[in-house]
C-alpha cells in the first residue's frame, strides 16, 4: 500500500553551488523495506533529511496518505509519522537510555518534575511491543554500539510509527551486530512499518531489501526489485564511476624503492582491522572506501593523531607522533587532511601565511622582518595551484575549493619522502583537480611515496599505481576493471 | 574541639552564600555557556537588594535581587547571541561594570559610596541566645538568610535535577544533536538555564546583604570566581561540585580561625586556600566519571 | 640592499584596530556626556573636565601620558597571553608583585640609584611577575589545566601575601598609607617635565609596544605563536613548538604585568601602596579588547582609558561626578567594542 510519495524533489546548496537533489521521486510503501543507494554525495543523505524534515526541498511534494503535505521542521516529519535514525549517534552520552528516549516528550509528576519512573515504564513498554531489549536504566556510554542503535530505533518509533528513515545504521557495527539489527528490521517491517534504509553495502541490501533506489549526481538513476538484482549487478548501479579507462594514460614506470611507510597489522577500536600495507618511494598507493569503513580512523592514525591499539605504524621509521614536531618541518612528510579547517588551515590567518607557514624557519630573521621574501615565496607556491594575488586574503574569506589550492601549494611544495593526501580533491573543478593530481605524479616521479586516501573511487583510479578498497576495516587488493572495483568497495561476494 | 566547631560554623555561613552560585554556575556549565559574570551578578543582586530592602524591606529586596540579577544575565545572553559578541567579552565588561554601578547608585540612593549599614535587614538566627559554634547543635545556629540561600541553592538544584526543564539542560551540554532530534530549542534552552544562574547570583547577593546588615562595597568577595572553580574541580557534578565548594569554605574557616592558635596573621592564612584549589586544579576534576 | 616590503605576509587587509579605536573613543565621549548630564551636579563643569581641562595644559596631557604607561604594558601582557589562546586573568597580582618587588628593591639596596638601580628594579619586578604567573603556566604546560581560573586563584592568593606583607613587617607606620618606606629619590624615575608627572616611562612602553608588534608583523616566532592561538592543532601539524608556546607566554605576560607593577612604583607612586593594583588587570583585558589584540594600537587605547581615568578623577573632585563613573564607561566601552563582530560578519564577502 502506498504510504508516501515524494515527488520531483529538488534541492540546491547555493552555499557550495551543488545541485545535491535534482527532481527526484520516491514511493514509500508499508511494510516494505525500501533501500536508497548511491556513491558519496549522490544525494542519499540529503533526500533522507528532507523526508525527516531536517531540510526543506526547493521544489517538489510530499504526499502523505493521499495529502499534501508539508515539513518545516523535524517535529512536523515526525507528527507525519517519519522517524530518523541518524547514521552518527546523537544520543546524550551521560543519560540514562530511558531518560534518552523521554526527551522533549518527558512524562511530568505534579506539571513540572520528571517522572523518572513512569519514563522508564514507557520505555519498557515500548521495547515490549517491539522486542527490544536495551537496559533502560544504563547510561548511553554503557551501551555497546548495538544497543545504542537500537535506542535510537526506539526513540523514532517512540515519536513516529510509520515510517523508519535509517541512515547507514551498520556503519559502525560489526558483522554480528548488523545480523541482529537486520532481524529487528524484518520484524518491524512485518509489524507494517515503512523502511527506508540507506547504505551501500550490497550484500545487506540484498539481504533485507524489497526495493532499491539508485541515485547518482542527485538524479534518480534507477528503482528495482532486488529479486531481479545480484550482487554484482547491484554492485554496478551503486558504483558508477567509470573506471575503464583507469591506469590507461599515467603509465610511467614504477620504480619502487625502499618502503617509507610501514603499517604491520594494526587495528583501532572496531574500525581498522588487523591491517598491514607498506608504501615505498616512487609509487602512490591509493586506500579508497564508501563512507563508514573506517577511512577516517585510518587517517586519524596516520596522522599521529590517534595511536593504534595495536600493531605497528612506521613512517621512515618512526611513529607518526614523533615525526609530528620538529621533523615534519624538515619537509619529510606531506600531509593533506580531510578536515582542511580544523587542521590543514588556519582560518583566521592570510592565505600568504598559510602557504608560507611549514617552511617559517627556512627564512632568515631579517629575511623575514623585511616581509617581502615570503610574500614572494607565498605568491610562487598560490600561483602554482592557481591562486592569485590573495596572499593577504584571509582564509575564511576564500571558498571550498581555493582553501584547498592554499593548502595544497603549502604541503606539495618541494621535495617530500611522505605524501599523505586524504581526498585532495574535495571541492576543487576539473582543472584544480587535474593540478593537483599532476603534482602528485610529478612528485611520485621524483621518488615521493604517496599515500592517497579518497572516498571517491575514481581519484584512485585515475592516479594510484596500486589500489585499494577499505571495506569494513580491512584492505582488498582492487583490479583494474570496473565490476571487481565496485564489489570490493561494497562488499559483495 | 571546640575550634573545629567554630570552624564548621564559619564555613557552614560562607558556604551558605556560596552554594547557590555554585548550583547557578553548573547550570550555566550543562549549556556550555560557563557564566563568567557571576561574580558581577552577585554584586548587582546585593546591591538590589539593599536598595529595595531598605526602603520596602528584606522580602522585597530578595525578590528584587533574584529578579535584576536574572534579566540582567538573561539580557547579557541575548545580547551576545544577537550581536555575535563573544560571551567571555561580556562576561568581563560585566564584571566591571556592577560594580562601577553599584558604587555610582549608592552615592545616588544611600549618598555614601562606603559601606551603608541597614540593620534592619539583618536576619536573626536560628536559635537566639545560643552561641554560634560552641557546640556541635550551635554550629547550625546560622541566619535565617544563610537558610534562605541554602533553600534557593537545593530549589535550583530540584529544577536541574528533578525538572523535564533540568534534564533537556544536561542533555544539551553532553550532545546538542540530541536535543535538535528531541525537536527542542538549543538557544531557549541555553537562555533559560543563564536566566537561572543569574536568579542563583541574585539570591546569593541578597542573602549577603541580609546575613551583614550592611551594603559592602564588593561584598561578593570572589565567590562568583569560586563558584566557577568549584564546578571545574566538582568535575561538572552537582555533589562534586558542592563538596568542592565546601571544602574551601572550610579551607578559609579554617584560615580565619587557625589564627587564634598559629603566629601567622590573617592575610597569609587566607592565600593558602586559594593556593591549594589552585594546585589542585592541576590534579584535575576530582569527581569527573571516566569516558566522557 | 634588499627592499623592505611596507605590508607583511600577515596583513589581512586594512586593520581593524584603527577602526576599533575610533568606534571606543566616540563610545566614550558620548558616554562620558550623558554620565555628566545624569550623575553629576553641575554637568558643564563635568565636560569641562573630561573635554577641555585634560587637553587644555601640557602639564595635564603629559599626565596622561604617564597614567597610560603601565596600563599599555599590562595590556601588552594581556597580548601576549591572549595572543597564544591563553586567557589568563591573573594579571592583577602579577602587577602587584612586580610593584612590590621593585619596592623591596629599593629597601634592601638604598644606596643603589641612576640607572642600573632603575634596570635592577624593572628587571626584579619583571621576574616578580613572571614567577607569580609560572604557575599557572606551569598548571598548563604539564597538565593541560586551563589558565583562566587557575591565573585567577594564584593571583588572588599572591595579593594576600603581598597585603600582608605589606601592611605588616615591612610597612613603613611613619605614614598614614598602607605602604611600604618610599623609594628613594634617587631611585625615581627622573621626572622629564615638571610639573607634569611625566617620565620615561610612557616611552618605555611605547618601544614594548613597538619591540611586540615587530615580534607579532616581522619574526617568524611572533608568527607562529599568532597561528598556535588560533589554532594549535594546525600549528602543531606545522612542526612549530608547541609545548614552548603553552606555557611561555603566559610567563611572559606576567613579566610584562611585573614590569608594570614595578613602573608604577618608580613612577607615580613613589612606594608599594596597599592595593595600588586595584583593577589593573581587568582594565588591561579591556585596553587590549579595544586595540582588537595589535601591540600597534594598544598605547592609543591604554591612553583612551587613562583619559576616563584622569577626567572622572577630576569631574568628581570638581563636579561631584560619582569617582567610579570612570570605571563605569570603561565596561560599557568594552560592550560596545563586543558587537564589533557583528559588524565584521556583515562587511565580509565571500569569494
Amino acid at each position: 500500500m502506498l504510504l508516501a510519495a515524494f515527488d520531483s524533489i529538488s534541492k540546491y546548496f547555493p552555499d557550495t553551488g551543488t545541485r545535491a537533489l535534482n527532481s527526484v521521486s520516491l514511493d514509500i510503501n508499508t511494510g516494505e523495506v525500501h533501500a536508497l543507494v548511491g556513491e558519496n554525495g549522490a544525494g542519499k543523505s540529503t533526500l533522507a533529511r528532507i523526508l525527516c524534515g531536517f531540510l526543506r526541498p526547493d521544489s517538489g511534494r510530499i504526499v502523505l496518505r493521499g495529502r499534501e503535505v508539508q515539513f518545516y521542521s523535524h517535529k512536523d516529519a515526525e507528527r507525519a509519522g517519519i522517524g530518523y535514525v541518524p547514521q552518527y549517534s546523537m544520543l546524550a552520552h551521560g543519560l540514562t537510555a530511558s531518560d534518552n528516549l523521554a526527551l522533549g516528550h518527558e512524562p511530568r509528576k505534579l506539571g513540572i518534575f520528571y517522572d523518572r519512573r513512569r519514563a522508564e515504564y514507557d520505555f519498557l513498554l515500548l521495547a515490549e511491543r517491539f522486542g527490544f531489549s536495551v537496559d533502560p536504566l544504563k547510561t548511553v556510554l554503557q551501551l555497546s554500539q548495538s544497543e545504542r542503535r537500537e535506542l535510537e530505533i526506539m526513540r523514532a518509533l517512540a515519536r513516529a510509527g510509520d515510517i523508519l528513515v535509517l541512515d547507514e545504521p551498520t556503519s559502525i557495527l560489526g558483522e554480528k551486530e548488523s545480523s541482529s539489527l537486520f532481524t529487528l528490521i524484518r520484524r518491524l517491517k512485518k509489524s507494517g512499518l515503512a523502511i527506508v534504509y540507506i547504505s551501500h553495502r550490497s550484500g545487506e541490501i540484498l539481504d533485507i531489501a524489497d526495493r532499491v533506489t539508485v541515485l547518482m549526481d542527485g538524479k534518480l538513476k534507477s528503482s528495482v526489485d532486488t529479486k531481479e538484482l545480484t550482487e554484482q549487478s547491484l554492485a554496478k548501479l551503486i558504483v558508477s564511476a567509470d573506471l575503464s579507462f583507469a591506469k590507461a594514460e599515467c603509465k610511467t614506470k614504477v620504480n619502487a624503492g625502499k618502503t617509507v611507510l610501514e603499517l604491520e597489522e594494526i587495528s583501532l577500536n572496531s574500525s581498522i582491522d588487523k591491517l598491514s600495507l607498506a608504501v615505498k618511494s616512487g609509487e602512490i598507493v591509493g586506500i579508497t572506501a564508501l563512507d563508514g569503513n573506517g577511512l577516517e580512523e585510518l587517517e586519524s592514525m596516520l596522522s599521529g593523531e590517534k595511536s593504534p591499539d595495536s600493531g605497528k605504524l612506521r613512517i621512515l621509521g618512526m611513529e607518526p607522533g614523533a615525526m609530528a614536531g620538529k621533523k615534519r618541518s624538515h619537509h619529510t612528510v606531506a600531509y593533506l587532511p580531510t578536515d582542511r579547517e580544523a587542521r590543514g588551515l588556519c582560518m583566521k590567518a592570510s592565505a600568504g601565511l598559510n602557504a608560507v607557514a611549514a617552511k617559517l624557519y627556512d627564512f632568515g630573521f631579517a629575511e623575514y622582518a623585511r616581509g617581502r621574501s615570503p610574500l614572494t615565496e607565498a605568491e610562487r607556491m598560490l600561483a602554482g595551484f592557481g591562486v592569485k594575488a590573495w596572499q593577504r586574503r584571509r582564509i575564511d574569506s576564500l571558498s571550498g575549493g581555493n582553501r584547498q589550492r592554499v593548502m595544497a601549494a603549502r604541503e606539495l611544495d618541494g621535495q617530500k619522502a611522505l605524501v599523505i593526501a586524504a581526498n585532495p580533491a574535495q571541492g576543487l573543478d576539473a582543472a584544480a583537480r587535474s593540478l593537483v593530481f599532476e603534482r602528485l605524479s610529478a612528485m611520485r616521479d621524483e621518488g615521493s611515496a604517496v599515500l592517497l586516501l579518497s572516498s571517491d573511487p575514481e581519484d584512485a583510479a585515475s592516479l594510484a599505481d596500486r589500489s585499494f578498497a577499505l571495506y569494513r576495516g580491512s584492505l582488498l587488493p582492487l583490479e583494474a576493471g570496473s565490476a571487481a572495483w565496485a564489489s570490493s568497495l561494497t562488499g559483495a561476494e | 574541639m571546640k575550634l573545629f566547631y567554630f570552624t564548621l560554623f564559619d564555613s557552614l555561613g560562607y558556604f551558605a552564600a556560596l552554594s547557590p552560585v555554585i548550583v547557578g554556575a553548573l547550570a550555566s556549565d550543562y549549556v556550555g555557556r560557563l557564566n563568567i559574570a557571576l561574580e558581577g551578578l552577585i554584586l548587582a543582586g546585593a546591591f538590589t537588594a539593599a536598595a529595595l530592602g531598605a526602603r520596602f524591606g528584606l522580602a522585597a529586596g530578595y525578590l528584587g535581587a533574584m529578579a535584576a540579577a536574572g534579566i540582567l544575565a538573561w539580557l547579557a545572553d541575548k545580547f551576545s547571541q544577537k550581536s555575535g559578541a563573544d560571551s567571555f567579552v561580556v562576561g568581563l565588561g560585566l564584571n566591571m561594570a556592577f560594580p562601577a554601578f553599584a558604587s555610582i547608585l549608592s552615592l545616588v540612593i544611600f549618598n555614601t559610596k562606603g559601606v551603608m549599614p541597614l540593620g534592619h535587614l539583618l536576619s536573626g538566627r536560628l536559635l537566639p541566645g545560643v552561641e554560634p559554634g560552641s557546640s556541635f547543635f550551635s554550629v547550625f545556629n546560622l541566619r535565617y538568610s544563610d537558610y534562605a540561600s541554602i533553600a534557593s541553592m537545593l530549589a535550583l538544584a530540584m529544577i536541574m535535577q528533578c525538572t523535564a526543564f533540568g534534564r533537556r539542560a544536561i542533555a544539551l551540554g553532553m550532545k546538542e544533536d540530541a536535543v535538535l532530534m528531541a525537536g527542542l530549542q538549543p538557544g531557549s534552552i541555553r537562555s533559560r538555564a543563564l536566566l537561572l544562574s543569574g536568579l542563583a547570583g541574585g539570591a546569593a547577593g541578597a542573602s549577603l546583604v541580609a546575613s551583614v546588615g550592611a551594603w559592602v562595597p564588593n561584598m561578593s568577595a570572589g565567590r562568583g570566581w569560586i563558584a566557577l572553580v568549584a564546578v571545574y574541580l566538582g568535575g561538572r557534578q552537582l555533589f562534586g561540585s558542592l563538596l568542592a565548594g565546601f571544602i574551601f569554605a572550610f579551607l578559609l574557616a579554617l584560615a580565619t580561625r587557625a589564627q587564634s592558635f598559629l603566629a601567622l596573621p590573617t592575610d597569609i592564612l587566607m592565600a593558602i586556600p586559594y593556593f591549594l584549589t589552585a594546585i589542585s586544579m592541576a590534579f584535575g576534576p576530582a569527581f569527573s566519571k571516566k569516558n566522557y | 640592499m634588499k627592499k623592505i616590503s611596507f605590508r607583511s605576509i600577515k596583513d589581512t587587509g586594512p586593520s581593524a584596530s584603527a577602526l576599533r579605536l575610533v568606534l571606543s573613543g566616540s563610545a566614550s565621549a558620548v558616554l562620558v556626556a550623558l554620565a555628566a548630564l545624569l550623575l553629576s551636579k553641575q554637568p558643564g563643569t563635568a565636560m569641562k573636565a573630561f573635554f577641555i581641562t585634560p587637553f587644555a595644559s601640557a602639564t595635564a596631557f603629559l599626565s596622561m601620558l604617564e597614567l597610560a604607561a603601565p596600563l599599555a604594558l599590562c595590556a601588552l601582557g594581556v597580548v601576549i597571553s591572549f595572543r597564544a589562546g591563553h586567557f589568563s586573568l591573573g594579571g592583577e597580582g602579577q602587577a602587584y608583585a612586580g610593584s612590590f618587588a621593585a619596592a623591596l628593591f629599593a629597601l634592601f639596596m638604598p644606596g643603589a640609584s641612576g640607572f642600573f638601580a632603575v634596570v635592577m628594579a624593572f628587571a626584579l619586578g619583571a621576574l616578580a611577575g613572571a614567577l607569580v604567573a609560572a604557575i599557572p603556566a606551569a598548571g598548563s604546560r604539564f597538565a593541560g589545566t586551563e589558565v583562566l581560573l587557575s591565573s585567577l586563584l594564584v593571583s588572588q592568593g599572591f595579593i594576600y601575601l603581598i597585603d600582608w606583607a605589606i601592611s605588616g613587617p615591612l610597612r613603613d607606620s611613619s605614614r598614614n598609607l598602607i605602604a611600604m618606606p618610599p623609594v628613594p629619590e634617587a631611585m625615581l624615575l627622573p621626572r622629564l617635565a615638571p610639573p607634569s608627572t611625566l617620565s620615561p616611562a610612557p616611552f618605555l612602553a611605547l618601544a614594548m609596544c613597538f619591540l611586540a608588534s615587530f615580534y607579532f608583523e616581522r619574526t617568524r616566532t611572533g608568527s607562529a605563536h599568532d597561528l598556535y592561538g588560533r589554532n594549535s592543532r594546525f600549528a602543531k601539524l606545522q612542526g612549530y613548538n608547541t609545548r614552548l608556546f603553552s606555557w611561555l607566554p603566559i610567563v611572559a605576560s606576567g613579566a610584562f604585568h611585573g614590569l608594570a607593577g614595578a613602573v608604577m612604583v618608580l613612577g607615580l607612586r613613589g612606594s608599594a601602596i596597599r592595593g595600588m593594583s586595584g583593577g589593573i588587570g581587568w582594565s588591561a583585558i579591556g585596553v587590549s579588547l579595544i586595540a582588537s589584540s595589535k601591540p600597534s594600537a594598544l598605547f592609543a587605547a591604554a591612553f583612551l582609558f587613562a583619559w576616563l581615568d584622569a577626567g572622572a578623577r577630576q569631574a568628581s573632585i570638581l563636579a561631584e561626578l560619582p569617582a567610579d563613573s570612570g570605571m563605569a564607561i570603561k565596561a560599557m566601552v568594552i560592550l560596545v567594542i563586543g558587537i564589533r563582530p557583528a559588524l565584521m560578519k556583515l562587511k565580509r564577502r565571500h569569494l
